[in-house]
């Protein structure tokens, strides 16, 4: 008893202490006294990030500290909403790590004062070409939301990716179907594979980010960029070519094209694992899909086992729409190197080695998702197909990419995810989401 | 009842009743169990879902070799326990006072300890860092254990208070006038009597303390010092197929608690009447 | 008085710790949230003071009104459930009966899970299309049973509030097995030999009794109803488009998501005034010792 209440008397005087600090919300936190970034001495940084999956990172890690003894990374890698809280937290008391993972667009933004113009590390590290090496929406999107006349990088992409739909392979062969490109086929492999026990098209729209990825797909298909424009107000989200896409992500519910109950399916861990375990026949996912054939991991489920159950298609071309499907995509996740990093040179080379060096052929070796750079390639397949895949991927696909799969404002974002899942409901007319979203933007701007 | 009571088919009765609603109960505990189970080369399931169709120890042994597990659960009791102590402690002390003393302004007191019970962890996450920053108390378990103990502490007090209000007036009245001092009763005398309301405070600020991952997540920077609810966090990404894993070491998680809750419900037998008189 | 003043000082010693600990990890969280309130923040730059501006736009949100619907309803729908079934299970396992610590653990368990294996869990069990309740409707002609629960927006909160249910009802059992200890057994023989049946014994003695762990739980379900956060990210994450959502979720996406820590802050402190007034309510109706401890 003795002991612990000189303790409590230490906490008090703390206590005091640190209410007498008041006045923290809303202030700058630029002055405050030493920061606490890397702790570890010169020779290490901290990385944080939703992405890439722990196991990738802990080989990156390895690639990156092999070749250059004496330094180590501390990384931790979790789950996405999570990294949000830790990360607004570390930024506002200054013990930001020294790598972080971003999304472009607006988690970029939030962060931009906390974060270093990386564009002098990227030259530095490959010559003043550097932007060619990667693929063009990844430049784009990197500067995603920047002031007018700010030019700097933020942060780099690390790894990209296109959203598209998947089929599985057995299905399709077994029902003499081929994956779908028109509306209409889609409707008519969708009648064709019901009645089994797999759902003909899983909609896992539980997760707001999944739905409005589909929804671009379709409007894109209707009228290429026309969201975009409706974004930065040259146009407007009432615009009838708009409302026409939600009237068609309507008819994925109306229609009996997505299964029952498909708004309160979560795209992970349940969507993903039914599609793997055979219970669908089609799902929208992305690119990323493609590390369910990781060979660096054992027992693989036989669909996955070298891509041989899955098959990667645009998603269908809409009446009245453009004649050939898009391609949408984006960054999956950019680094960015906190502007207080004790050791921002060894940050440099281990964000550049990530992106294009020894790390990002271990993450590139696991199929994780498409790399940013260009050329980069699996030092094995497993299978032809799987090869096949990543090379349509790599070459054709992801250089085509024009169309975003992020908005920029994360209130737009938010009210897109909201207006179609008001569709979804039947709460809202495809006219009414609309109108929402526009109000939102409205409001935003 | 009493009569019926010894009799074995009124057990039998209520066993009846008993039976299938714990089995009711128990389907998504199978399932949980079911899906940790689950190995990654095979994610069919069956038995309606509830059950892998081959099930295996894989995911077990993967975290159990991907993760020092025993480092993590000597973090998470390093955590625990001195909370649940001082929780305990510090929480049968304020019950004592509101229960059996003369407190000004009891009412706001016990009033304003409840408001802590209702700060939603991601509300107070960021002050709540800023103070143990302050404090030097970033990356620090020490920090996690106070943290904890004053949001455990309105709970403690309103079950601890209670249990105090129950027993007589007069055992505390008597006691004073053998001229023994408060400290003395509430030591000697109210502490021990309150043991079924311990054992739930205990429980609560277990599971409590056991369970939470946002305040170690942002608080603790060392690898070393994480406990095992950080775990989990590594298992469940957003393009992250393997519910199996993060099953399986969440599974792994609760096996302390339930063996805790296995311990202290002994003391749930145990009825007050004879210990007073 | 002397005697009186010694006794307030011995008092506040027992007191202490506890509001030395409670001011720096309560008082100034709240503070914090209160100065937060009155400022357009993004939680990171500098922000930017509006006053009372943040509570308008609360007033006039749509969502906000979703919120304070929901958690009336999980506080109906959740209290009076577990704290009955939970007292039934209490009294059946406060019995010498075979297999009874068996019984206890089994409805205690879902309580001490994480809310992300029991979102997970009751997602699959859940969903219409493949799910166990779904089959079993299936197999059994029970058309009921196949409804998307979580999925419709007119369901989902119920369905949310039944999964609390199942979770927490174990830990009124607890309670309720611990304030049984604490009745004098005499007073349950008396009755005994008086004649009273199980039925009236349960209802017209144990129940009466138990009246501080009543009041126990409903204090605890009402500011667990209010502060409801992860069991409904994980399972519906407050949706279909808002109508599952409680003010923490909302308070969670609009701190971390939208990135409006001022808006964020001032639904926490409404959160607050609400659990504020819920409990002075309750003291309203049930007299002030349901706060001080004091007999009325």
């Amino acid at each position: 008893m003795v002991r612990s209440s000189k303790r409590y008397v230490g906490i008090a005087a703390g206590a005091a202490l640190a209410v007498g600090l008041s006045a923290c919300a809303g202030g700058s936190t630029d002055e405050s006294e030493g920061s606490a970034s890397g702790t570890g001495g010169a020779s290490t940084v901290t990385f944080r990030s939703w992405s890439p999956i722990e196991q990738t990172t802990a080989q990156m890690v390895k690639a990156f500290t092999d070749e250059n003894a004496g330094t180590s990374i501390d990384a931790t890698v979790f789950n996405y909403p999570e990294y949000l809280v830790d990360l607004q937290t570390r930024a506002s008391s200054n013990t930001m790590p020294d790598i972080v993972g971003l999304q472009p667009g607006a988690l970029t933004q939030q962060y931009r004062d906390k974060l270093m113009p990386l564009q002098q590390c990227a030259s530095d590290t490959w010559g003043s070409d550097w932007q060619s090496k990667f693929y063009p929406i990844g430049i784009e999107q990197a500067r995603m939301g920047n002031p007018d006349g700010d030019e700097n990088f933020y942060a780099l992409p690390l790894l990209v990716q296109t959203v598209n739909l998947w089929g599985n392979s057995e299905i399709f062969e077994d029902k003499g179907v081929t994956a779908p490109t028109t509306w209409e086929e889609l409707e008519s492999v969708v009648k064709k594979l019901s009645g089994e026990s797999y759902a003909p098209f899983m909609l896992p729209a539980k997760d707001s980010w999944l739905r409005n990825v589909v929804f671009l797909q379709i409007a894109n298909n209707i009228e290429p960029g026309l969201v975009y424009q409706a974004e930065d107000g040259t146009d407007s989200w009432t615009n009838p070519r708009i409302v026409e896409a939600f009237e068609y992500w309507s008819k994925l519910f109306t229609d009996g094209i997505a299964q029952k109950g498909a708004i309160g399916l979560d795209a992970y861990p349940s969507g993903a694992n039914q599609f793997e375990a055979g219970n669908a026949a089609m799902i929208p996912l992305g690119a990323w899909w493609i590390q369910q054939s990781d060979p660096s991991r054992e027992d693989l489920p036989p669909l996955s086992e070298g891509m041989a159950g899955y098959e990667p298609f645009l998603f269908p071309t809409i009446p009245g729409g453009a004649s050939e499907a898009q391609y949408v995509g984006g960054i999956d996740v950019a680094l960015g190197i906190s502007k207080d990093s004790a050791n921002p040179d060894l940050a440099c080379k281990v964000l550049t080695d990530w992106i294009a060096g020894a790390g990002a052929q271990k993450l590139v070796n696991t199929f994780n998702d498409l790399p940013a750079v260009t050329g980069m390639n699996p030092e094995t397949f497993t299978s032809d197909k799987q090869q096949e895949m990543w090379a349509m991927f790599t070459e054709d696909w992801m250089p085509k990419v024009q169309w975003s799969r992020y908005l920029e404002s994360p209130k737009v974002d938010t009210a897109l995810g909201d207006a179609l899942a008001g569709v979804a409901t039947g709460d809202l007319t495809p006219q009414q989401a609309a109108e929402k979203v526009q109000s939102a933007q409205d409001a935003a701007s | 009842m009493t009569r019926r009571r010894y009799r074995p088919d009124a057990s039998g009765r209520l066993h009846l009743v008993l039976v299938p609603l714990a089995a009711l109960w128990l389907v998504p505990i199978v399932m949980t169990l079911g899906l940790s189970l689950l190995p990654r080369s095979n994610p069919k399931t069956t038995a309606l879902g509830l059950l892998p169709e081959s099930p295996s120890l894989s995911n077990y042994v993967e975290i159990w070799q991907g993760n020092p597990i025993l480092g993590h659960l000597l973090n998470s009791v390093i955590i625990s326990v001195p909370s649940i102590a001082l929780t305990i402690l510090f929480g049968s002390m304020s019950a004592f006072a509101l229960a059996r003393l003369r407190v000004p302004l009891k009412a706001v007191i016990f009033g304003a300890l409840t408001l802590a019970l209702i700060l939603p962890m991601s509300s107070i996450i960021v002050s709540t860092f800023k103070i143990l920053q302050s404090l030097g108390l970033y990356n620090n378990l020490l920090g996690l254990v106070l943290v904890y103990t004053a949001l455990g502490l309105p709970f403690a007090v309103i079950i601890i208070r209670t249990a105090f209000l129950a027993i007589p007036n007069e055992t505390y009245e008597a006691a004073l006038i053998d001229g023994a001092n408060r400290w003395t009763i509430y030591w000697k005398l109210y502490l021990p009597l309150a043991r079924p309301a311990l054992s739930v405070v205990v429980i609560w600020q277990l599971m409590m303390t056991w369970n939470d991952f946002l305040l170690p997540l942002v608080t603790l920077s060392d690898n070393a010092l994480k406990p095992l609810t950080l775990v989990p966090l590594a298992y469940r990404g957003t393009f992250l197929s393997q519910p199996g894993a993060l099953f399986a070491i969440l599974v792994l998680i609760s096996v302390p608690i339930v063996a805790v809750f296995l311990a202290v419900q002994r003391y749930l037998v145990n009825g007050l009447a004879g210990a007073v008189k | 008085m002397r005697y009186r003043r010694q006794e307030a000082g011995t008092a506040l010693l027992f007191l202490a710790p506890a509001l030395v600990l409670f001011a720096a990890f309560v008082v100034y969280p709240i503070v914090y949230n209160v100065q937060a309130s009155t400022l357009r923040w993004d939680g990171v730059n500098v922000g930017q003071f509006v006053g009372l501006g943040n509570y308008k736009e609360l007033l006039e949100d749509p969502v906000f009104v979703t919120t304070l619907r929901n958690s009336a309803w999980w506080i109906l729908l959740t209290i009076a459930p577990q704290a009955i079934i939970g007292f039934l299970l209490a009294v059946a396992l406060n019995r010498r009966l075979r297999g009874r610590a068996v019984y206890r653990a089994i409805f205690f368990i879902p309580a001490i899970l994480s809310p992300v294996v029991v979102g997970i869990v009751w997602q699959r069990i859940l969903d219409p299309f493949n799910g166990v309740v779904a089959s079993v409707g299936r197999l059994t002609g029970i058309d009921v049973l196949t409804q998307p629960w979580l999925s419709d927006p007119s369901t989902a909160i119920f369905a949310a509030i039944f999964v609390n249910v199942w979770m927490w009802t174990g830990f009124s059992m607890l309670f309720y097995l611990a304030g049984l200890q604490l009745i004098d057994t005499s007073v349950i023989e008396a009755a005994r030999i008086d004649g009273a049946t199980g039925l009236q014994l349960m209802a017209r003695i144990l129940w009466p009794l138990l009246r501080n762990t009543h009041l126990s739980l409903l204090l605890l379900g009402v500011i667990g109803s209010l502060k409801t956060f992860e069991l409904v990210y994980v399972l519906t994450e407050g949706g279909p488009n808002h109508a599952s959502e409680m003010l923490p979720t909302y308070t969670f996406k609009q701190a971390f998501q939208l990135q409006s820590v001022g808006y964020a802050s001032t639904i926490s402190v409404v959160l607050l005034v609400v659990a504020v007034v819920s409990s002075l309510s309750m003291v309203r109706a049930f007299g002030s010792g349901f706060l001080t401890g004091d007999e009325t």
